[in-house]
Order: structure tokens, then C-alpha cells, then sequence
């Protein structure tokens, strides 16, 4: 099982006296995981971790079963893109993704056909010959994403891929994530933008001050955060009397009604007693309910909830 | 929870040997510096001397040429012999000045960009060693130092045996070796020395106007210290000095200029190389700790 997934056993990372992380314990399976917190939580120190291109401290790291101090074996299955404009000098897009290939040690042949391959992946075929400092930041940030995955990785680690694009590009590089996914790769995404981590990851890593927060499906680590009231949005056309029923309740904790008045946001300590009492209502009363949803199980939420003002998500 | 079938097959060709993954840098170094026209004319420059002191072997060899001219043979014969001071003046100090200059422009121009952008993740992140990173880094460096010294040194050297004969030969083949040993050393310490101050400065102008001050600083503050303590001990601060009593014990010169013993020049250079590649070695790392 372990084989295919990339597991921290208990791991510390310190940078002389500097916390990177500490007894980091995490076992990612395949899809796509979005690591989030604020600047200088750690988030870096993981992918690094997870690339081998730190060691740990203590504890222990492996890829697909395999030891990250082995990079002869280990970036056969890993692709990174870091968050950096590093890109030589002169060089056109193809030949940036050529020249990493050969020292991946692919032939010539071998390694422009995949060149190719992965710039028509992220959609950079037609730019592929102008050289990488013309490019706008959007294409910058493609053909990085490029160079990750044109040897086929099992593993993608991928520091902020979406900054930088326009919503057109940042749809289709989302797609190309989800397309990786079903395919069975790990993809590994750290990003500021958290309503795009929720709609993109399976699952999330929150991590603060070098320290695991959370980390699971999104909906499951919510609802394990029994002391935060859950909210509720109910679209309805009598909010004011289902308002007055909630606050009634003793799990209730705020109702707030919507300005169109058809609808309100509860939050409540028990939501199986609210769901309870909201089925009551519907029945008893002609509450004309149109939809009813959680409003507070996205990363965002428990980005708040979690790690609150300590610092801006990055 | 969403499943996940794995439809992707994993490429089960063939890969270059790992040992051959370093010459890729090497390749791509080398592009990177021949792209420079300025790099290019430096390079073409430093054979000029070259071309000189092979007119000046022919001359040393065939004086009735200048006949001719009406210039006594005889007198230019004497001139013009080819002695250890021929190769040390015609040879070795071109290419320690070419060498340098090449360091000088070429290591700036491989290491520099890297570090500036931060691009040491990038590399390591293959199947890429930082040993094989620095390996193939210094080979960029000394490939072209090589040509513009060790190439023109192997030929003043033969046409030198061409035209003196065998005797010549029988008795001088040493000189040969000894060429090879001081320029080959002599590279590997100045490329190590500008790869290292320019992955540490990452800024071009200022790791190459570095490559020029520190050396000159080191050897001012020598002299001062010799001169203050009355001692010869500074020398071994100055680069000149020492490769003055490297080339001196190499070619069997007389001391007369040198005051280091040729020791502790060789240990001083095989300080300053090991000190670079110690340094140039800890810069090579994917991350860096903000304080």
C-alpha cells in the first residue's frame, strides 16, 4: 500500500536552529493534495522533503515506496516545478525542456519528442520555439509545468502553479491537474488562492509554524471541528419564521437573515439536530425551501478556523 | 473519495549512461559562453601570443631566413635561443594570463545565472548530483582555459622538438611534462577560484571586478606585511609569486626572482583550490535558510 503513496514517518527538518517542520506524520495517496499555509510554515520544506532535495532531521520520507536520498531512481518517478523563474539564459521553451530531459539522461531523439509532448500538454506548442525571456508569466509558469511532467512522473510536486496565469490558462492547467489525477499520479500543489485549492484537491495538508494543522478531505476535517459551530445557508421564502424556530434551539448559535430576505446562514453546534429540525419544519410549514448547504466546509473555512490571523496564506 | 485507475505506462527505453548526464551541462556551459561575441574575441585573442612565439621558434631555428633582411643571423640566433626562460616568458605567462581572463569572464557567465534564479532546485531535481552539477560546470570552464593554454603549450612545445631534433628532445622531454603539470594546475585553481566567488557574489560585474580586487588586495597586503616585518612570508599571498616559484622549480630555472620556496607555492595554490571548490561545493544546494 505504502508503494504508492508518499508517507512522512514522524519527520523534523531543522535548519540549524530554524524549525522547517516537526514530527510531520502524513500518508498521501494518489490524486491531487493541495498543501496550504501562511509564509513560512513549512509548505516549501515539505516539497523539498518530498523531492529529496532536503533530507530530513529526523524520521523518515519515501516516494513510491522509494528512499528520497535516491535520486538516481527517485526522479524517475517525481516531477518538481518550483515557484522560481530560473530558466538559462537565451533558451527557446523547447530547448529549456530538452536540455533538462538530456540530463535526465534521455536520448536526443528520446527527449525532443517529449519536449514536445509536454509543451503541447500545457498548451505552448505554437510559443515553443521563442525563447523562455519573451514569454509573459503565464507562459513562464506552463513551461515549468512543462518541464515537471515531460518524463512522465508518478509524482508532481508543484510550488504556486497557478500564479500568474489568466482564468483562461488557469482552467486548462487546472484540467491538466485533474487529468494527471485520473491518472493515477500524485500531484502535489501548494497555492495561496484557497478557493482554487478546494475546488481542485481531493484532499489538503494545512500546516502552520512547521506543524501538521490538518490534513484529509476537506469535508472530513471540517466536520472533525466539533468546537467551530457549523454553518448552514437555507435558501427559503420564510426565512423569518424558520430564524425564529432556530432560535429556539439551544445548539443554535447566530442566525443571520439574507438582504433579499430568501434566505438565511445559521450556525449551529449540532447540525444532525438542525437537519432534524429543519425536516420537522418543512413538513409542519410551508417553508418553500430551495436549497440548503454547508457554507463553511471549504479550505477557506478551515484555513480561518485553523491557523485564523497568524499569517497570510501563501 | 474519489478512484483512481492507473492508465499511464512509465517509458522502459533506454537511458545515456549517469556518468554522461554531467556533459550535458558541459555542452550547454559551452553554448552558453561561444554565444558571447565578447567571450568569443577573448577567446581568439588569447592565441595571438601564441602565434607570436611560434614566429619566434622558427626564427630561433632558421636565423638565415633573416639574411634576407640584412639582420645578423648571429647575433638574433643568440637572441632568440630557446632556453627555460623561453617557455616560462612565451608560454606559461600567456597562458596563466589567458587562463585567467577566461576565468575571469567564462565563470561568472556559467555559475552566476543560477544562483541568481534560484535555479539549484531545478538541477537537482534529476538524477543529478551536486558533485556531478560542479563537475560539469568546471569541465565548461576549463574545456575553453585548455584550448587557449595547454593546446598552444603542446605545440610550441613539439614544433620546438620538430625543428631542435631528438637530442633536443632526449634531453628536454621533461619540459614537456612540466608545462602540463603548471598550466593544468594552475586552470583548475583559477576556474575553481571564479566558480566559486561567482556562486557566492551571483552577480556577475561584481564576482568578476571581486576576481580582480581580491588577488590584487591579497598581494598588496603581502608586500605591506613584508615590509612592515621585515620578512618574505607575505609572497605566499600573491598569486604571481607563487606561480613564479612553481614555474621556476618546474622548469629548473635559477632562483633568482623567486623568494617562496617551491613548496610552500605548491601548498598555497593547493590551499586556494581546495578553500574554492570547499566553497563553491557548499553554495550547490536546492534551498536556502532566511534567518
Amino acid at each position: 500500500m505504502s508503494d504508492d503513496r508518499i508517507v512522512f514517518d514522524n519527520v523534523s527538518k531543522f535548519y540549524g536552529e530554524v524549525l522547517g517542520v516537526n514530527h510531520v506524520q502524513l500518508s498521501i495517496a494518489p490524486g491531487i493534495t493541495g498543501l496550504v499555509g501562511p509564509n513560512g510554515s513549512g509548505k516549501t520544506t515539505l516539497m523539498n522533503l518530498a523531492t529529496g532535495l532536503i533530507q530530513p532531521t529526523a524520521g523518515t520520507v519515501r516516494v513510491l515506496g522509494l528512499a528520497t536520498n535516491d535520486p538516481e531512481r527517485l526522479f524517475r518517478v517525481v516531477g518538481y516545478a518550483s515557484q522560481f523563474d530560473s530558466f538559462p539564459p537565451g533558451v527557446s521553451g523547447r530547448q529549456f525542456i530538452t536540455a533538462y530531459l538530456r540530463v535526465h539522461g534521455y536520448t536526443r531523439e528520446e527527449a525532443g519528442r517529449r519536449a514536445e509532448a509536454a509543451i503541447a500538454r500545457v498548451g505552448l506548442s505554437d510559443a515553443s520555439e521563442r525563447k523562455v525571456a519573451a514569454y509573459s508569466k503565464g507562459m513562464r509558469q506552463r513551461i515549468r509545468l512543462a518541464q515537471a511532467i515531460a518524463h512522465d512522473p508518478r509524482v508532481l510536486v508543484l510550488d504556486e502553479p497557478l500564479n500568474g496565469l489568466d482564468p483562461m490558462a488557469r482552467a486548462e492547467v487546472i484540467q491538466l491537474f485533474q487529468d494527471l489525477a485520473h491518472e493515477g499520479r500524485h500531484v502535489l500543489v501548494s497555492s495561496h488562492i484557497l478557493h482554487e485549492v478546494d475546488l481542485i484537491s481531493d484532499r489538503v495538508v494545512l500546516i502552520n509554524n512547521g506543524y501538521l494543522v490538518a490534513e484529509g478531505e476537506i469535508s472530513g476535517v471540517r466536520t472533525e471541528m466539533s468546537e467551530h459551530p457549523v454553518q448552514v445557508f437555507v435558501r427559503c421564502r420564510d426565512p423569518r419564521f424558520l430564524a425564529a424556530r432556530l432560535f429556539e434551539q439551544d445548539h443554535t448559535v447566530e442566525v443571520r437573515l439574507h438582504d433579499d430576505l430568501q434566505g438565511l446562514l445559521a450556525r449551529t453546534r449540532d447540525p444532525d439536530r438542525f437537519h432534524l429540525l429543519l425536516n420537522r419544519l418543512s413538513v409542519q410549514h410551508p417553508l418553500g425551501i430551495e436549497a440548503v448547504g454547508p457554507a463553511d466546509d471549504d479550505v477557506a473555512a478551515v484555513y480561518d478556523y485553523l491557523i485564523g490571523d497568524t499569517g497570510s496564506p501563501s | 473519495m474519489a478512484v483512481y485507475a492507473r492508465t499511464y505506462r512509465s517509458y522502459a527505453g533506454p537511458f545515456v549512461s549517469e556518468r554522461a548526464r554531467l556533459f550535458v551541462l558541459t555542452r550547454y556551459g559551452l553554448a552558453d559562453l561561444f554565444r558571447s561575441k565578447a567571450f568569443l574575441a577573448l577567446f581568439v585573442l588569447c592565441f595571438v601570443p601564441t602565434v607570436v612565439a611560434m614566429v619566434r621558434i622558427y626564427l630561433a631555428h632558421n636565423a638565415e631566413f633573416l639574411d634576407m633582411f640584412n639582420v645578423p643571423s648571429q647575433a638574433v640566433e643568440q637572441l632568440l635561443a630557446i632556453s627555460g626562460s623561453f617557455f616560462r616568458g612565451w608560454v606559461l605567462v600567456p597562458a596563466a594570463v589567458a587562463a585567467f581572463w577566461i576565468a575571469l569572464f567564462g565563470g561568472a557567465s556559467l555559475v552566476s545565472p543560477d544562483f541568481r534564479n534560484n535555479a539549484m532546485p531545478l538541477y537537482l531535481a534529476r538524477p543529478l548530483s551536486r558533485s556531478e552539477y560542479l563537475a560539469g560546470k568546471l569541465l565548461a570552464l576549463l574545456i575553453p582555459m585548455c584550448a587557449v593554454t595547454l593546446a598552444p603549450a603542446l605545440l610550441l612545445f613539439g614544433l620546438q622538438c620538430l625543428f631542435a631534433g631528438a637530442a633536443w628532445i632526449g634531453d628536454y622531454a621533461w619540459v614537456g611534462a612540466s608545462l602540463v603539470v603548471a598550466i593544468l594546475a594552475w586552470n583548475l585553481v583559477i576556474a575553481l577560484f571564479s566558480l566559486a566567488l561567482a556562486a557566492w557574489v551571483k552577480w556577475r560585474p561584481v564576482a568578476r571586478l571581486l576576481m580582480i580586487a581580491l588577488p590584487l588586495l591579497a598581494s598588496a597586503f603581502g608586500h605591506a606585511a613584508n615590509g612592515i616585518f621585515g620578512t618574505t612570508w607575505g609572497l605566499v599571498l600573491s598569486f604571481w609569486s607563487i606561480l613564479g616559484a612553481i614555474w621556476e622549480s618546474l622548469l629548473r630555472l635559477p632562483e633568482n626572482t623567486a623568494t617562496l620556496s617551491a613548496g610552500t607555492a605548491w601548498v598555497m595554490l593547493t590551499l586556494v583550490g581546495l578553500a574554492s571548490l570547499g566553497l563553491f561545493y557548499r553554495r550547490i544546494k536546492a534551498y536556502e535558510v532566511e534567518r
